[in-house]
């Protein structure tokens, strides 16, 4: 019945708060300009909107009939900008209007271009290919370009990629067997990530349509991120939740042969996960999906309260009492570790936030239902646990009070202090859900298309295109000296594809004089089979070219393939205009740095990516790592206030009690974090909030142990079958998050299981032994 | 005296039959479908309107039915353009030039392929496709005009006029943009 009611209240809860899966609420804010830039490029930069496919598992030929299927249908969809998948696709008209202005396009335009001497090898050059089968196409543009600046200007354009052209498709390169590739930029914004998802879908739905038979598709890019980071975690957390609903079922009736137990766990368990996602909808409108899966799953210790309920309650208590008796140790332990978790709303890391909320929320829900509701809900019902078996409970006695256990702190304080510390994850792509196959194939498709790791890009911005057009070109000046000496491959700019107005003007201004060129073409020709007039169209061009008005932005929509190379370079940004200009293979950073300084731009940011992106998580991570301590204090004065609270103690007394409690805890973080250290974990904002969760489970271990001690043999020996259960419970389910495919759920899982555990043993261990012999306890009163 | 007349005209027309048989269109597509493999050399002459003097080419082309076609230049500089399917293959050693595109792909380059290609597969419906056909017998053997229906491609392509007799293609003469194309084939053995 109370499942029932809380079934449906999840449901109403479900429909009434949103789930986001934007992969960038991951990710923290930005501190400098450069980071700042970064993370909006990451939310809705260009390459946000681009999809890269490839297509194999079929021959040659019919891979290049699925591509060319798939391109027609991504056309047709009119949800794409850009379609790359084969030879550059240019209308008649756009190519003819690029002729048009191939003097003042071409960076080849100079006065040397139309020297008799280089127009001589040019012209030998024409009749050879005229020769050939090629010929109408060099009829068509030889005879009115003879110095091939249009063919040089396009092939410029092409760049150097990897890519090859196939039965007119593009093939990846360096491949074992075939594939075709296919890049694609959906119309969209990146922000938009509902039509990201919806441009994935097409992009699907048109391979299915080009009767694909035994190929594959292999797609990535942001929407395809979003649906797999959303898929695995939901897989894991699917997987998790039946395997460790099936292990901790099998151990319940083990130890309390009721099923009527795995009630009594489930009510607190699922009031604490739909007050989490409330408490999250009401504070920040909208509940992330990866804190969803992370926050359900973390809130598996929750499980702990009813079974420390159930177990420590004497022969002759009603449960009520018990819940009363406990209430003091129970409310200290929930209220201590919710407040660890507090820390994290004000990480301003959104999914932090959103899953310290969570977690909190979740904890001090659950203690309450189960001091408050089970004992209402379960009024006639008795629930014993059986004894543990001898052998368990002589090996804890045994391990009750050996102080000897706490050396393992020692031990793993040296462990962390020779094994140099721990290591901080540095890398923003390994906090992200997305499985690393996808993030594999990504870099793959990345690296076949030629467009390699970024590694930095120069931002400029200005309020007109000319001023960014001609910055640009300057940037371009600086850098063909670095290019000269091998300090950088080269690099794309826009105004590679459009050049500043002052540019063009210029190479108008460089163009021979009418007179000049009838001469030098003559001179050029001799002995060569032309006709007197057979490059009258050439003067012609020449003509035309110097009466062009330059080429500009509001010219763009008569040029579409032009405008979607140049569209992720140049576009607008706030009332200007921003330029990105992209060095390809930079080996010396520090050359390159000076260069862009030399310029003396004031508005030119260079943004080194990985550098930034470390800087990102590293401002992150110590934003939590203070959050954590500033948390970890704020649970020692509540401990001891409340311990302090007891009779007869003095404040000072609280205190110590205090840090003699929160002593086996720290213990075990300390271990805990030598643990993953060992296991070559590296450390994330999100073990962080993992650790602060297995610390206020383990308080609540210290805090019974320390409480129950005093109270006789007897009752030290039910709290321990308690605690027990509630160990194995959770290392159960978080010892089970190990095996999950998503990063930061295995992170969670292997932080939480190892500190549960040491927590455990170090309470146990440090635990007083019990105050009197066992006779004395079973009479004794409490 | 009549009686020798009508019976010469009825040798003449018996002689005649078989010959007028095949120099019909669809008889002349028969006769070239029939055949599966052929080898013959060429020499070409591509006249220029810019230039002063055609260029001249000779080499060798290779038929195998169904829709492989290549033509091997020797002279002056080497050159193989390979035809297969829907692929074709352009090759120049001496220029380092490797280009191959597909045909499909390809609408402007199609209907020169298909103009000498589907004539030697005797593939009527597909020349029809691409162009008027227009077909006469012309002293011992046929005459073909193939004229573009797209009027796009009629910008590049005028005209493709071939020569022939019986199942052998000798002449073909190509009118485009760039001037005209005179190719003289030579069947070999």
């Amino acid at each position: 019945m109370a499942l029932l009611l809380l079934a449906l209240l999840g449901l109403v809860l479900f429909r009434a708060v949103p789930i986001r899966t934007e992969m960038s609420d991951l990710l923290p804010p930005g501190q400098t300009p450069a980071a700042e830039f970064l993370l909006r490029e990451l939310r809705s930069g260009a390459a946000t909107t681009v999809l890269l496919a490839g297509i194999e598992g079929a021959p040659e030929a019919e891979l290049a009939r699925i591509s060319r299927a798939v391109g027609d249908g991504l056309r047709a969809s009119g949800q794409f900008s850009f379609i790359g998948n084969g030879s550059l696709d240019m209308s008649d008209e756009e190519r003819e209007l690029i002729f048009r202005y191939r003097y003042l396009l071409s960076p080849s335009t100079a006065p040397a271009l139309f020297e008799a001497e280089p127009l001589k090898t040019r012209l030998a050059g024409l009749i050879e290919g005229l020769r050939s089968s090629a010929s109408p196409l060099l009829a068509r543009y030889g005879f009115a370009d003879p110095t091939g600046a249009f063919f040089d200007l396009l092939r410029g354009w092409l760049g150097q990629s990897q890519v090859q052209l196939r039965s007119g498709v593009w093939f990846a390169g360096e491949s074992a067997t075939p594939r075709a590739l296919i890049v694609a930029r959906s119309k969209a914004s990146g922000l938009d990530t509902d039509a990201q998802a919806a441009a994935m879908r097409i992009f699907q739905q048109a391979f299915a349509a080009a009767d694909s038979g035994p190929a594959r598709l292999l797609l990535s890019g942001p929407g395809v991120f979003g649906a797999e980071a959303a898929a695995a975690v939901r897989a894991d957390v699917e997987m998790i939740s039946v395997l460790s609903g099936v292990l901790i079922l099998g151990f319940l009736w083990l130890r309390y042969r009721s099923l009527l137990m795995l009630l009594v766990v489930a009510v607190p368990l699922l009031a604490a996960s739909l007050s989490g996602v409330a408490a999250v909808g009401l504070v920040f409108g909208t509940v992330h999906a990866a804190a969803l899966g992370f926050g359900m799953t973390m809130l598996g210790v929750v499980v702990d309260y009813p079974l420390l309920l159930i177990t420590q309650r004497r022969p002759e208590e009603t449960l009520r009492q018990t819940a009363r008796r406990i209430w003091p140790t129970l409310r200290l332990a929930a209220g201590a570790a919710a407040l660890g978790l507090t820390g994290m709303m004000a990480s301003g890391f959104p999914l932090l936030a959103q899953l310290g909320l969570f977690g909190a929320a979740g904890l001090l829900v659950g203690v309450m239902v189960t001091a408050w509701v089970l004992p209402w809900l379960l009024r006639d019902a008795v629930l014993m646990p059986r004894p543990l078996p001898g052998f368990v409970s002589q090996a804890l006695t045994l391990l009750r009070g050996r102080r000897a256990v706490a050396l393992a702190v020692p031990v793993a304080l040296l462990v962390l202090l020779f094994g140099g510390g721990v290591r901080w994850e540095d890398d923003l792509a390994r906090l992200s859900p997305v499985p690393q196959a996808q993030r594999d194939l990504d870099k793959e498709l990345r690296h076949q298309l030629g467009a390699a790791d970024v590694g930095g890009v120069v931002v400029l911005a200005a309020p007109r295109t000319e001023t960014v057009l001609q910055q640009a070109e300057r940037v371009g000046d600086a850098l063909a000296p670095l290019m000269a000496r091998g300090a950088l491959n080269g690099f794309d700019s826009p105004a590679r594809y459009l050049p500043s107005a002052a540019v063009q003007q210029a190479r108008q201004a460089s163009l021979p004089a009418a007179d000049a060129m009838p001469p030098r073409l003559e001179q050029a020709a001799a002995g060569l089979p032309f006709r007197p007039d057979a490059f009258q169209r050439f003067l012609q061009g020449l003509e035309d070219s110097r009466a062009l008005p330059p080429l500009a932005v509001a010219d763009l929509p008569r040029l579409p393939t032009l405008a979607a190379r140049l569209g992720p370079l140049l576009s607008p940004h706030g009332d200007g205009w921003q330029g990105l200009i992209i060095p390809q293979e930079l080996r010396d950073k520090a050359a390159f740095q000076q260069a862009l300084a030399g310029l003396g731009l004031p508005d030119l940011l260079w943004v080194d990516i990985k550098a930034e992106m470390e800087g990102i998580v590293g401002v992150a991570t110590r934003q939590a790592l203070l959050w954590c301590g500033l948390g970890g204090l704020g649970v020692l004065v509540l401990l001891a206030i409340g311990l302090g609270r007891r009779p007869g103690q003095a404040w000072h007394g609280g205190l110590l009690a205090a840090l003699w409690t929160a002593a086996p805890i720290l213990g075990a973080m300390l271990v805990t974090l030598a643990a993953l250290m060992a296991m070559g974990q590296r450390l994330t904002p999100f073990h962080m909030v993992a650790l602060l969760l297995a610390a206020g489970v383990g308080m609540d271990y210290a805090l019974f142990f320390g409480t129950t001690a005093r109270q006789g043999e007897v009752e030290a020996e039910r709290t321990m079958g308690a605690i027990l259960n509630c160990t194995v419970t959770t290392l159960l389910t978080f010892g089970l998050l190990a095996f999950c495919a998503t990063p930061v759920l295995r992170g969670i899982g292997l932080t939480v299981a190892v500190g549960v555990l040491s927590a455990f043993l170090l309470a146990l261990a440090l635990s007083p032994r019990p105050a009197s012999p066992l006779a004395a306890g079973e009479k004794a009163p409490n | 005296m009549m009686l020798r007349f009508v019976a010469a005209l009825l040798v003449a027309l018996a002689l005649c039959r078989p010959v007028s048989a095949e120099t019909t269109l669809e008889g002349t597509m028969q006769a070239l479908a029939a055949i599966r493999e052929a080898h013959a050399t060429f020499s070409e002459d591509k006249a220029i309107p810019e230039l002063s003097a055609p260029l001249p080419s000779t080499g060798t082309l290779t038929w195998v039915a169904p829709n492989r076609l290549e033509k091997h230049t020797t002279w002056p500089s080497e050159e193989i353009l390979r035809i297969e399917g829907d692929r074709l293959l352009l090759q120049r050693p001496g220029q380092n030039i490797r280009q191959e595109l597909s045909l499909d792909q390809s609408p402007d380059i199609r209907p020169f392929v298909e103009a000498i290609r589907s004539t030697l597969a005797g593939d009527l419906p597909t020349l029809r496709k691409y162009f008027e056909v227009s077909f006469a017998p012309e002293g011992n053997g046929w005459r073909m005009r193939l004229t573009p229906l797209s009027i796009r491609i009629r910008a590049a392509l005028q005209l493709v006029d071939l020569h022939g007799e019986g199942a052998q293609v000798l002449r073909v003469e190509t009118r485009g943009s760039d001037g005209t194309t005179r190719l003289r084939i030579t069947p070999s053995p």
